[in-house]
């Protein structure tokens, strides 16, 4: 049954089009906040202070263009190297999360992220480190780009063909698992296939291998014989099940009915026909995703009292998110088996499927994983906010009136609105000023239900 | 008029004591001064000014409310005062003018604290050097349940000598030292030594040492645990000056309830858990009032009942060479430990494992049945050394502990064969095989059955053989191990993170019989990591045998990939090329074929052994150097889990490369002579002299 909290204020036809400051609401550093929390992890209150400034078309171009300085990549490449070599998926984490954390190109890891869920690939079967960082490299240079090049990579990536077994396919034995996650997960959906289409697209992969940690084709092992899949018939290869499966119809509505969810709520009713814009100028571009992404980022919805406030953070937003805000640092380590325990570990999904999202990360074992998060986060040494000490940060960085210190963290933070209560807790801890108050106060109002949405 | 303010604090009249100095001033001639008493009479312009300031002080409290331990501390100086002036013992001396102290007060914001200070400084200006003439032992007023006694022999001597130790120095030019010495942390935490500077006026080191210059000693009582520290300082009146700082310092928060807080005429103060006392040029400090007490009787009347000087642990530690010649000496009596602590009883009494049985088993032993150990520190320009002693008697070794220290306990280690980049040695004389036989003895029934299991697999390794008869009984005792750094430029392909190399050397009894048994069961092992390895897709070992200078070794290495990873990165397994050799009748088995064949070389021209028992030794530049070798994934670690930035992490690294800088090696030693019934440990750390002296002195030499 459908609510009608979940379907949309506006219809299609207006959803999209380009947020008006001051008719369709206010552009704020509030509402700032809200496009750099969703389009990245969030943004320190300088950030957000120039975003205001500029135009919303502005600041959605500056957040998805944004490309990260060579120094920074150098700097990246060498902690990746580091962290392969150790040969230790918790440094390769601790690695991601930092770069989530830092990296300029904020839209461009929310994308990642994003990948990493569609694109399930986990480190318990791939216990090969080296290849998980290539998976992450791979995600990370096509993340915007067109969705095929993407799939056909993915399809050849050397993690992938390891998690879902698709090293091992023969054609005397098509083992079926990739065949039917391309079709199930990655492209269509469930119920726009046949188990005929997943057996016929099963032999087009076969002698795709793995062969020191690189793909190789071994041509003795494909199966060249004649195919059907999804109605079309010929002597395919993987490249060609790729393409016939993309261009089915349902290709395109799949992916953009699961980025609007993803980016705005996840439980939007009649999704497929509030997304028939999208869906066309999807296809009519080529299935490159960098057009799209801009125009949801920029749109009246996602700007609307409906979107905002109505999503669950994920473990690593609600991380990230804070640190972010703070322009902060922190044993990323620590912080990435924190996040696990919460219930998103970075290389780790829980399957093949990916992570549910929304209400599925706040469960009974996950809340307490959550809270311990911020208090250990904001009790550990490593952990700065731009280079100070949470403490010294809040006193240098904000006002020295505590009621305005907590108006300021709610545009920040928040995007409903902090309780009175809990704000005056917050005000009594913060006028104490004394290192223990102000973290007690972070971590008070980082603990409410209101933190937990963004 | 003999002393006089030279400038007077009136009581109307607020005096500025930033240039304020009491002097007192004399022109009799020393000698005169120093034999006669003080007189009443020439006392009496102190007294006036501090009963003047007195009043001052009662009239503007009575208007200006303050906390009462302030109150409190002012009376107990006008009291001390008093009785200082009053009390004046006829053998009491009094300095003379160059030997008196000129008083420079600090500029101080409370008119209270300057009031305070004037008092003391009178105070201390009447009391005049009292030195007392008591020849007895310090350590004789401990009483004789001490189970431990840390004592500082020539304290002056050694705060001097700390305070001029090039370390000392280095660190502080050190920029991670300059940057806590600049910090506003570090600055409020020199205000209580400013403070006592001021009224001691000297330097925090120099009244150390004038306050500890002759004794310190902290003793543990076993009894109640409770910690006694006795300080015997310079004289009487630096102790007096010492008490009233400290009274201004802590300003009596908790005072002794009426009753507890004098005994024998000598007034006690709390200090945290704590009493203390001034006698004399006493200092004394007790966590137990009843020790305190006993220790004050001795004090006064010079009885020796009941003291440690009674000790014959005490005495015996002393006449070692290791507590006579230190800076700072320990005693222990292991007889107190043991009662009072059950741990230490259920240490001694069984071996917890093999891996702890074959480094520290005879120890054990010896620890169990010694009734004392003595420890000492000493401090040298170039080296820092701590050495423990234990009594041994070589007859009360157990049969099941001799193979650790040899027949007659005159078991020694051979000399190590010396090859380049050596990080760390061992050389131990541990007769593993006789220990194996005696497992049945030594551990706990678990273990043993663990034991046979191991055993039963050996067996099958070795084509039949008796482990521990068969195979460990033909090596010898003498055992060395070798971690060395590996040139990187050598490996092919160099692995990503570089290990360094490690080897064990180990005499054989029989060579000819034991090589060609040992080089099979090594190629077997080799077979099956190559099974296993080509099960897990990882690369093959391929090996071969080769001649060395004085046997044979077989060698392997991992074949090298046929392509490059796409990341660019190769596994640690590349550090590894796993080597046995047999050279001058010498077992090696090396992780690395370079390590093996330099070591193969160095036995041609092996020294005799030296006689020690066991010896460890780190050399910090090698060591440094491979930190070198693995810096980017130091630092990278660094920026992950501290959150550091890539500047930050480098400069971190070079930090920690500074203070490596600072040291050479670090020795330990295990010693075991039958002769002088001792066993004796000793930990070497050798400093790496500063450039700036070096070059000093060779400029001196030139």
């Amino acid at each position: 049954m459908i609510r009608m909290s979940e379907l949309s204020p506006l219809p299609a036809s207006e959803a999209w089009m380009p947020f008006r400051p001051g008719i369709d609401g206010d552009w704020n550093v509030a509402q700032a906040a809200h496009l750099y929390r969703r389009g990245g992890f969030g943004a320190p209150l300088e950030q957000l202070q120039q975003a205001v400034d500029q135009s919303p078309d502005q600041a959605v171009s500056g957040l998805i263009e944004a490309v990260e300085p060579d120094t920074y990549r150098s700097t990246m490449a060498t902690l990746a190297h580091a962290a392969a070599a150790s040969g230790d998926t918790r440094s390769l984490a601790a690695w991601w999360l930092r770069r989530i954390i830092s990296s300029p190109a904020q839209a461009q890891e929310r994308l990642v992220l994003f990948w990493h869920g569609h694109f399930a690939t986990s480190a318990e079967k791939v216990t090969d480190v080296s290849l998980m960082l290539q998976q992450n490299e791979l995600l990370r240079t096509h993340a915007m780009s067109g969705f095929e090049p993407f799939v056909q990579a993915v399809s050849q990536d050397p993690a992938m063909l390891l998690w879902l077994d698709a090293a091992a396919s023969r054609k005397a034995h098509p083992n079926e698992n990739y065949a039917r996650e391309l079709m199930e997960l990655f492209c269509l959906g469930e119920g726009k296939y046949t188990e005929q289409d997943i057996r016929e697209a099963a032999r087009c992969f076969t002698g795709w291998e793995v062969r020191r940690k690189q793909f190789r084709f071994n041509r003795f092992q494909h199966d060249n014989g004649s195919k059907t899949v999804l109605g079309v018939t010929g002597e395919f290869g993987g490249e060609d099940v790729v393409q016939v499966v993309l261009q089915q119809s349902a290709a395109a509505e799949f992916l953009i009915c699961k980025l609007v969810r993803y980016y705005l709520r996840d439980d939007i009713a009649d999704v497929v026909n509030l997304c028939q814009p999208l869906i066309r100028q999807y296809r009519d571009n080529g299935l490159v995703l960098k057009p799209i992404l801009k125009q949801i980022l920029n749109s009246r919805l996602f700007h609307s009292p409906w979107c905002v406030g109505y999503r669950v953070r994920s473990p690593i937003d609600l991380a990230a998110g804070l640190l972010r805000c703070f322009a902060g640092s922190a044993n990323t380590v620590q912080l990435s088996d924190q996040t696990k325990e919460a219930g998103q570990g970075l290389f780790f999904p829980p399957g093949v499927q990916g992570w549910d999202e929304g209400r599925a990360w706040i469960n009974t074992s996950t809340l307490l994983g959550r809270s311990n998060l911020i208090a250990e986060m904001l009790a550990d040494s490593a952990t700065r906010f731009s280079g100070q000490s949470p403490a010294d940060y809040v006193r240098d960085k904000f006002s020295d009136n505590a009621e305005t210190i907590v108006r300021q963290i709610q545009d920040l933070l928040f995007s409903r609105p902090i309780p009175g209560s809990t704000a005056a807790q917050a005000v009594e801890l913060l006028h104490r000023r004394t290192d223990q108050s102000i973290r007690e106060a972070l971590q008070l109002l980082c603990s409410i239900p209101e933190f937990q949405l963004c | 008029m003999r002393n006089w303010l030279r400038r007077d604090a009136a009581p109307d009249t607020e005096p500025d004591f930033h240039d304020t100095q009491l002097t007192q001033d004399s022109d009799e001639p020393a000698g005169d001064c120093i034999r006669r008493p003080w007189s009443i009479a020439e006392l009496q312009p102190a007294i006036v000014m501090a009963s003047l300031a007195a009043w001052i002080l009662e009239s503007w409290t009575a208007s200006h409310p303050m906390e009462p331990a302030f109150i409190r501390v002012e009376s107990i100086a006008l009291i001390s005062f008093r009785t200082a002036t009053q009390d004046r013992s006829p053998g009491s001396t009094r300095k003379t003018e160059q030997n008196m102290p000129r008083w420079k007060i600090a500029p101080m914001k409370s008119s209270r604290s300057r009031f305070l200070i004037l008092l003391i400084a009178l105070q201390a200006s009447v009391s005049g050097g009292v030195a007392a003439e008591d020849p007895r032992d310090p350590a004789a007023l401990f009483p004789e349940t001490t189970a431990l006694l840390a004592e500082i022999p020539k304290p002056a001597a050694l705060v001097t000598k700390l305070a001029e130790h090039p370390l000392v120095a280095q660190l502080q030019d050190h920029p991670l030292v300059q940057q806590v010495l600049n910090s506003p942390q570090y600055a409020q935490a020199q205000a209580p030594r400013l403070m006592v500077e001021a009224q001691l006026q000297m330097k925090w080191h120099e009244a150390l040492a004038a306050l500890t210059q002759q004794y310190a000693g902290v003793a543990v009582d076993s009894r109640d645990r409770s910690v006694t520290v006795i300080i015997r300082g310079r004289d009487a009146e630096l102790m007096e000056k010492v008490r009233a700082s400290f009274l201004e310092l802590t300003r009596l928060g908790n005072p002794l309830p009426e009753g507890e807080n004098e005994y024998r005429g000598v007034s006690l103060y709390r200090i945290g858990g704590a009493r203390a006392m001034v006698v004399r040029d006493w200092l004394i400090l007790s966590t137990s009032a009843e020790t305190g007490r006993g220790i004050l009787d001795r004090l006064l009347e010079a009885e020796e009942s009941a003291s440690l000087s009674l000790s014959t642990s005490l005495q015996a530690c002393r006449k070692t060479a290791v507590s006579s010649s230190a800076d700072l000496r320990v005693l222990l009596d292991l007889n107190a430990v043991k009662q009072a602590r059950p741990f230490m009883r259920a240490a001694t009494a069984q071996a917890p494992n093999p891996l702890v049985e074959l480094l520290l088993g005879g120890i054990q032993t010896v620890v169990r049945d010694a009734d004392w150990a003595g420890a000492g520190l000493n401090i040298a320009d170039e080296s820092l050394s701590l050495s423990a002693i234990l009594p041994l008697n070589p007859d009360e070794i157990p049969p099941e502990r001799r193979w650790f220290f040899g027949p007659d306990s005159a078991g020694t280690a051979a000399s190590l064969p010396q090859v380049p980049d050596m990080i760390a040695t061992a050389a131990l004389y541990r007769d593993a095989s006789q220990m194996w036989l005696y497992s049945g003895d030594l551990f706990s029934e678990r273990t043993n059955d663990q034991i046979a299991a191991a055993e039963s697999v050996l067996a099958t390794l070795f084509s039949g053989r008796d482990f521990g008869e068969e195979v460990l009984g033909l090596l010898g005792p003498e055992i060395r191990i070798v971690v060395a750094r590996q040139n990187p430029e050598a490996l092919q392909p160099r692995p990503t993170v570089l290990f360094p190399a490690f080897a064990i050397v180990v005499p054989l009894k029989d060579p000819e019989t034991m090589w060609p048994e040992l080089r099979r069961t090594f190629q077997s092992l080799l077979g099956f990591v190559n099974v296993t390895g080509a099960q897990e897709g990882r690369p093959q070992l391929d090996y071969e045998t080769v001649s060395i200078s004085g046997g044979s070794m077989l060698t392997s290495s991992f074949v090298a990939p046929a392509e490059k990873d796409a990341a660019g990165i190769v596994p640690v397994l590349y550090n590894f090329s796993p080597t046995a050799a047999s050279a001058q009748g010498e077992l090696i088995l090396s992780s690395s074929r370079s390590l093996a064949v330099m070591l193969a070389d160095a036995l041609e021209g092996h020294s005799d052994p030296e006689p020690a028992h066991t010896s460890l030794s780190v050399a910090v530049s090698p060591l440094q150097r491979i930190l070198q070798d693995n810096q980017p994934q130091i630092t990278a670690n660094s920026m992950l889990e501290k959150g550091l930035s890539q500047t930050e992490a480098d400069a971190e690294f070079h930090t920690l490369m500074s203070l490596a800088e600072l040291f050479q090696s670090v020795d330990f030693g295990i010693s075991a002579a039958a002769e002088t019934q001792a066993l004796q440990a000793r930990l070497k750390i050798a400093l790496r002299r500063a450039q700036s002296e070096q070059l000093r002195e060779s400029g001196v030499n030139r």
